[in-house]
């Protein structure tokens, strides 16, 4: 049975429209809502199967990526949007790990050479796609199962976030209404595909019936802000690294049709918060400042424009229908003004974590509530400060990174302690840098796409510890002296 | 130092490169390590080398090493 609705990413009103809905610049013209519903429904056609299939996109920043995940859902499948980037070895891990029946996109080819797989070429807005010729038995996946997102794309994790396309639909209505997106809306999709605030920037203007210019281009290069106004483009997504770039570039760069700029994907500096906030009064146009984790489907609050000013720092309330508590490490809530753990609960929340295939059987362990790992305080409002993270990330230029993976790939030289330090990450060594430790970091850097500076390289004469023998961060972090 | 010598100097920092490395090599969305990052780590490199402040076209149009040298051309006092 195939779904007319995309497992609802593809609203009635908007796949049955004759509007524009979908441009990007490798073909630069528009297909409406009703040719996106057709090629989408045609292409689950062909990936239709008696039972419900686990789908790979290596998801470019091409429309063929949105018709390849649509008509996916519209067969039942599940998804899974992966780096398109990532080396050959972290890509043949994770097939061999997750076992997909079909992967989509223009490397599927590559990644599928062997005699298992038929493979058909893409063209225009359909993707590649290489199929399984016989089952694998690989196991059964959730009903509730829709799409899957690793948690930390970059670092070359394995573990995926589980979540339902119930929870990414309802997430992409959340941020439609939260931003007041309309049908006159543009969104400048040049985030990556495979990223959660990428990904609800398409699927939250699906929602609203608004139009989505996909972009393979980076706000750096000569042509980008030509394209943007080739597609005609009203909001500008950013993560932090977007917003210095263009405080350096100045906001004449920007068309004067972009009307509405969102920011997410970390901590946005004060200074640059006002620039921006003074730079949009100027044009007329609305910044909003937004908080999320892949786990909540992305988004989890947001700051409205008009009250920016007066509640600078804070990220928001929580998405409409949503709700943010703070509790002590035992789980007691505290009252407005504490700090402690940031905890959400809302229609957006995963269904939990996979590390394996077998684990894509499992259902929602987490029940709508979610331990972001956060810690923060809400005021009397309900707006949220965020003030630290317990959870053992970084974020350099708006890429989650997780330390503990980079532990793992740095093991060979010993006992490292990796230590986040904002916007840098410090390789703390017991006794002494190793010789070859330079060139591993800059191995990672260009791995995990961060600057080789990025990496701060120090020796101590013995790495804090708790009493369980386990590295003792925050005093590390002291130690470091930085 | 040549102007070169200077611009080459500069991208050696941003992008941590040997001295043998081949230039014509050194292209935007090319060369692995010059992604949009690596793009503001070199024009900050750029700037503290010259002791200069880009404008937002020069930023833009810098994609390759050779048209780094033109641009910084006008920079260059020495």
């Amino acid at each position: 049975m195939i779904d007319p609705t995309c497992a609802d990413l593809l609203p009635e009103r908007t796949g049955a429209s004759d509007h524009p809905l979908l441009w990007d610049d490798d073909d630069a013209s528009w297909l409406t809502g009703r040719e996106v519903r057709d090629l989408a429904l045609a292409f689950a056609a062909a990936l239709e199967r008696p039972g419900k299939q686990l789908v790979f996109v290596l998801a470019t920043n091409h429309r063929s990526t949105l018709i390849g995940v649509l008509a996916a859902a519209a067969a039942g499948h599940a998804v899974a949007l992966i780096d398109p980037t990532l080396s050959g070895e972290k890509l043949a891990g994770l097939l061999d790990r997750y076992r997909p029946e079909i992967v989509l996109g223009a490397g599927s080819a590559h990644a599928c050479a062997g005699e298992d797989w038929d493979r058909a070429t893409g063209g225009g807005p359909l993707p590649a796609m290489a199929s399984r010729r016989a089952a694998v038995g690989a196991g059964s996946l959730a009903p509730e199962l829709g799409l899957l997102l690793l948690t930390s794309g970059t670092t070359g994790s394995s573990k995926f976030v589980r979540l339902s396309w119930r929870a990414v639909a309802a997430n992409a209505r959340q941020i439609a209404a939260s931003l007041s997106l309309t049908p006159d809306s543009v969104a400048i999709a040049h985030l990556p595909f495979h990223y959660s605030y990428g990904l609800s920037v398409v699927t939250s203007h699906l929602a609203a019936g608004g139009r989505i210019a996909v972009m393979d281009d980076a706000i750096t290069s000569p042509d980008f802000w030509a394209k943007v106004r080739a597609g005609g483009g009203t909001h500008f997504p950013g993560v932090p690294f977007h917003y210095s770039v263009l405080a350096r570039l100045g906001f004449d760069v920007v068309p004067p049709s972009v009307d509405t700029f969102t920011q997410a994907g970390g901590h946005l500096d004060g200074r640059i918060q006002a620039a921006v906030r003074a730079r949009a009064d100027e044009r007329e146009a609305r910044f909003f400042v937004m908080y999320g984790q892949t786990e909540a489907a992305p988004r989890i609050a947001c700051l409205p424009s008009e009250r920016l000013r007066e509640k600078l720092g804070s990220v928001g309330m929580a998405m409409p229908g949503g709700r943010l508590a703070i509790v002590d490490p035992e789980g007691a809530p505290l009252p407005a003004g504490e700090t402690g753990r940031v905890v959400y609960e809302g229609p957006n929340v995963m269904l939990g974590y996979a590390e394996h295939r077998a684990d894509l059987a499992l259902g929602d362990v987490t029940g709508g509530r979610l331990e972001t790992g956060d810690l923060g305080r809400l005021d009397a409002e309900g707006f949220l400060f965020l003030s630290g993270r317990a959870a053992r990330f970084a974020k350099i230029a708006g890429l989650r990174l997780s330390l503990d993976d980079m532990e793992r790939e740095l093991a060979s030289l010993g006992t490292v302690a990796c230590v986040d330090l904002g916007e840098r990450i410090a390789l703390a060594f017991e006794g002494e840098v190793p010789p070859t430790a330079r060139d591993q970091a800059k191995a990672l850097a260009r791995a995990c796409k961060i600057p080789p500076a990025s990496f701060v390289l120090r020796a101590l004469p013995e790495l804090a510890r708790k009493s369980s023998g386990k590295i003792d961060y925050a005093r590390l972090k002291g130690a470091l002296d930085v | 130092m040549t102007l070169e010598e200077k611009v080459f100097a500069a991208f050696k920092d941003a992008f941590d490169l040997e001295d043998g490395i081949d230039r014509a090599s050194l292209v935007y969305r090319e060369f692995p390590e010059w992604n949009s990052i690596g793009h503001m780590t070199l024009v900050a490199a750029l700037e503290t080398q010259f002791d200069a402040m880009l404008e937002a076209n020069e930023i833009l149009a810098m994609s390759s090493f050779d048209k780094a040298v033109e641009i910084m051309a006008k920079y260059d006092e020495h």
